[in-house]
């Protein structure tokens, strides 16, 4: 079976201006890139802040065109395609945001809300419409009424809801969702987890699914992604990722997440990730200067991806 | 003698329709050097109740309680400017966005030293000996040149340092964090953490860590106490909540986040409550968590009351859990 979202070797370059000597310069977002999605499947994302999830995700639903490399959608090259074509193949792919108190305008109708991707995208009548905006609101758990309404009206995890439902009014086969938990009360959180995976039971639709959360991601994802400043360090199924992280930075995201045990002595490691566009190194591990078994090959050369068991790793000494 | 002992705080703010309720009764004591971790969602009055030992409640809040002790003082006795200046003190806060609770304005050895002269050391060159032993107690690496650095060129978890160190200059008793690694990353919530507990075991200092996470007070807090629209739920030690929660708003909390290590099989799902946290405006009559809880009976319109139960500590509820059904 082919694989419904595929990228390959994708890099995202964002210029940046120096008002003082009026040089360009430009960082790497995101740094070659490649993956594979598969029908019905997860693909979590996984890393710090800055690393470049959200960026990663703006290039896979076409809200910016990568600066090169090639996104596959049911197994067509994207950027070989007209306009046209371009369009309705990313009416496949969906997002949704992290807040949904931020991504719902406050002065549309929940039912205009809904309907607004059907007007641009489809050639439905009114009636079909507002068909389709009542069928969509009960597969997300919400009542047809629902659609008269505000966005002021609901709750935080009643939002989410809507903002799932206008993903899935298109009957997309991939969700992009960006961490679309974090702005939500912990005992939602389940709700809308739930919500995601009975969507993904039923409709047998694809998430690459962006989070910190390494608990929410070992539940929900069948392969893992884990991105430090723009670069893959790992990437593997959940069961290798989980069970035997073997890229320094995999097993430093593990140790100091909290988990439930007594009283231990938390793990840290030294150092944090730097937001200066400076302290990025032509050459050398992003991670070399927190890494604790970096050694001066790491500093000196870049590291190549490596396949070991099926698992893809980028580093110079893997933990085996 | 206690660190903390309060009875009854309870916090009323006015509004159009009518006074509302925020805070219901709340009763703590800490012990000294206790690490006590206060769970609960977003409005569910943790944040207010820090607030109200600090006294830095809105004027507009209607606030009041039997007794509210600290480190032997009680705090209902004394006028505003006498609590201000024993709190300052004795207590300090840190809070969840280190950008912002620190001036942008002005350099950091500024408003270390501003704290520092507050406290009595007087002369530059006692302040910024001072200043530079503190930022290096907090694990800053070049403290003297850091001095000169304003908050925007340090990143969070530097400021979040920072912010601590500003917080113990006076050495206090007791140190209130309200949600203090929620804007950073993991890696650089471990290292704080870290931070805070050595802290808290070197000086003695009693730390009140505030937080959503319950996985992250599992690995630092003895005693949690779990809070719900306004009111404790249950207060009981780490090991025993974690080991058998008697409250079933605890059990939903510790049930609903998927935790490493647990992997989902097909077709399974969390546990989760039904519905949202009531707004406070709104509250149901008796059991507060009654609507949304999968125990809820008859009894549950009465309001139940905070109890002991024998060998566990202190629970609201009609039907506590019992070992058997998890």
């Amino acid at each position: 079976m082919g694989s419904i979202l595929r990228v390959q070797n994708i890099s995202r370059k964002y210029r940046l201006n120096n008002w003082m000597f009026g040089r360009n310069n430009t960082i790497d977002a995101i740094d070659n890139i490649s993956f594979e999605l598969q029908q019905g499947k997860t693909l979590a994302i996984v890393g710090e802040s800055g690393s470049g999830k959200s960026t990663l995700a703006r290039q896979l639903v076409g809200i910016e065109r990568p600066s090169s490399g090639q996104v596959f959608i049911d197994e067509r090259p994207v950027y070989e395609l007209t306009e046209a074509k371009r369009k309705t193949l990313f009416l496949q792919v969906r997002m949704i945001f992290q807040n949904p108190f931020a991504s719902l305008n406050p002065r549309l109708r929940i039912g205009s809300i809904l309907e607004e991707p059907l007007i641009i995208n489809t050639s439905l009548n009114a009636n079909q419409r507002r068909d389709k905006v009542e069928s969509v609101l009960q597969k997300v758990g919400l009542r047809a009424e629902h659609a008269r309404r505000f966005p002021h009206m609901f709750s935080g995890g009643q939002r989410q809801r809507i903002a799932i439902a206008r993903a899935l009014i298109l009957e997309p086969k991939v969700i992009v969702a960006d961490e679309p938990l974090s702005a939500l009360d912990v005992s939602v959180q389940a709700q809308i987890l739930n919500l995601l995976l009975a969507l993904q039971e039923e409709f047998q639709i694809s998430y690459v699914f962006i989070s910190h959360d390494l608990g929410v991601v070992e539940h929900i994802a069948d392969q893992v992604l884990v991105m430090y400043r723009g670069q893959v360090m790992e990437y593997g199924d959940v069961e290798q990722i989980f069970d035997t992280p073997k890229h320094p930075y995999t097993q430093t995201l593990f140790a100091s997440t909290p988990i439930f045990r007594d009283r231990v002595t938390i793990q840290t490691v030294r150092g944090y990730t730097s937001r200066s566009a400076t302290a990025i190194q032509a050459n050398g591990c992003p991670f070399a200067k927190r890494c604790p078994c970096a050694t001066e090959q790491c500093t000196t050369e870049t590291p190549k991806t490596r396949n070991i068991s099926g698992q893809l790793i980028t580093c110079h000494s893997p933990l085996l | 003698m206690k660190l903390l002992h309060i009875e009854n705080l309870t916090v009323e703010f006015d509004t159009l329709t009518g006074p509302v309720r925020v805070l219901d009764r709340v009763s703590l004591r800490m012990e000294q050097g206790e690490v006590l971790g206060i769970v609960g969602e977003s409005g569910s009055g943790k944040s207010i109740f820090a607030l109200a030992i600090m006294g830095l409640l809105s004027p507009k809040a209607r606030f009041t309680a039997d007794y509210m002790n600290v480190n032997g003082q009680d705090l209902m006795k004394l006028t505003k400017e006498q609590r201000q200046s024993y709190l300052a003190q004795n207590v300090s806060i840190i809070f969840q966005d280190p950008q912002n609770s620190l001036n942008p304005c002005f350099t950091i050895g500024f408003q270390l030293m501003e704290t520092l002269s507050m406290h009595g050391i007087s002369g530059r060159r006692n302040k910024k000996l001072r200043a530079i032993q503190l930022l290096e107690s907090v694990g800053i690496a070049n403290p003297e040149s850091r001095l000169k650095s304003y908050p925007h060129q340090l990143s969070g978890g530097m400021n979040q340092r920072i912010m601590i160190a500003i917080a113990i200059a006076a050495e206090p008793k007791l140190l209130i964090a309200d949600e203090p690694t929620t804007a950073l990353d993991v890696t650089i919530q471990s290292q704080i953490l870290q931070l805070l507990l050595d802290l808290n075991r070197h000086t003695e200092t009693g730390l009140m860590l505030i937080t959503h996470d319950f996985a992250l007070l599992s690995e630092t807090a003895q005693r949690v106490c779990v809070m719900y629209s306004g009111q404790i739920q249950e207060n009981a030690p780490t090991r025993r909540i974690l080991a058998q929660p008697k409250h079933p708003y605890t059990q939903a909390l510790l049930h609903s986040i998927p935790h490493i290590g647990e992997r989902h099989a097909q077709g399974e799902r969390l546990f989760s409550l039904r519905g949202s946290i009531p707004p406070v405006d709104h509250l149901p009559v008796g059991c507060r968590l009654g609507p949304r809880c999968p125990r809820a009976a008859k009894e549950c319109v009465r309001a139940p009351r905070l109890e002991n139960i024998h060998g566990h500590g202190l629970v609201r509820c009609h039907f506590p859990l019992d070992g058997e059904e998890t």
